[in-house]
């Protein structure tokens, strides 16, 4: 099973570091708050936006976590065995 | 960066059609609850779902999410930070092309020439949006703002903008005449 925990960490590395890209893309980009331009915007949702997506991930990623550690390897592997036979 | 002076009025600013985001929201949703709603049924089908490959269901279902929510922030992002400012005296193009290609390019109103709107399919017919597509005589030939709605009242606009600049540049010409 350490193959597929590896995989799991290698793909949560790339996530994160995708997702900071995504967040520094948000700011960097987004409309700059000038009194001119907001005028013409009921609200800036950039922050709003990178807050959800900020939460939803760090939630997911802890629950894989919790699974990952929870979870009883010994009997996958046996199951997976039995399921071979 | 976008240069926008003082003595600029903003008319608009305009991005896609919402329906062009609701509909990656669509898919984003039914692929996010599909595994969700498929999993009881597994559970009854095959008794080899019971725990602990619950478990690695979940996990994989974790992963799956959060690709898939990526895919979501960047359909929103393509969304939000693609937008074209409308000023009484140019357009400014923001585009966003992907994570590494952004784009920004400004197009005098004076330049233009020749604006057309198309709007093809059923959709667009439907919900009202389409695209302007403005020919001009500057370094960037043209310009294409995709997927807008009321590309109609678009094109009113940057018309109405283009008269009052040749109006405006008449009446520069009959003052220097005069004096």
């Amino acid at each position: 099973m350490i193959p597929l925990l590896a995989l799991l960490a290698l793909l949560i590395v790339i996530y994160l570091t995708a997702g900071a890209l995504i967040l520094y893309h948000l700011y960097k980009y987004r409309l700059p708050p000038t009194p001119l331009l907001l005028a013409h915007q009921s609200s800036d949702k950039t922050s709003l936006i990178a807050g959800i997506f900020i939460l939803v991930s760090l939630a997911i990623i802890g629950a894989v976590l919790w699974l990952a550690i929870s979870t009883p390897w010994g009997d996958i592997a046996a199951t997976l065995q039995s399921l071979k036979r | 960066m976008i240069n926008i002076t003082e003595q600029e009025k903003i008319i608009t600013i305009v991005r896609r059609h919402i329906w062009i985001f609701a509909s990656s929201a669509i898919v984003f949703f039914t692929l996010a609850l599909l595994p969700l709603a498929v999993f009881p049924i597994l559970k009854v089908l095959l008794p080899i779902f019971q725990s602990p490959l619950t478990n690695l269901y979940w996990m994989l279902y974790g992963i799956f999410f959060l690709f898939l929510f990526l895919r979501f922030m960047i359909d929103w992002m393509r969304y939000y930070l693609d937008f074209w400012i409308i000023t009484d005296r140019k357009i400014i193009d923001v585009e966003f092309l992907n994570l590494f290609n952004h784009k920004i390019v400004e197009f005098p109103v004076s330049k233009i020439q020749d604006v057309t709107v198309r709007v093809d399919g059923m959709m667009p017919v439907f919900l009202n949006y389409g695209d302007v597509h403005i020919e001009t005589a500057s370094e960037n030939t043209s310009l294409e703002i995709p997927q807008i709605p009321d590309p109609n009242g678009m094109k009113d606009i940057i018309l109405n903008l283009l008269t009052k600049g040749e109006n405006h540049v008449r009446t520069q010409q009959v003052d220097a005449n005069q004096a």
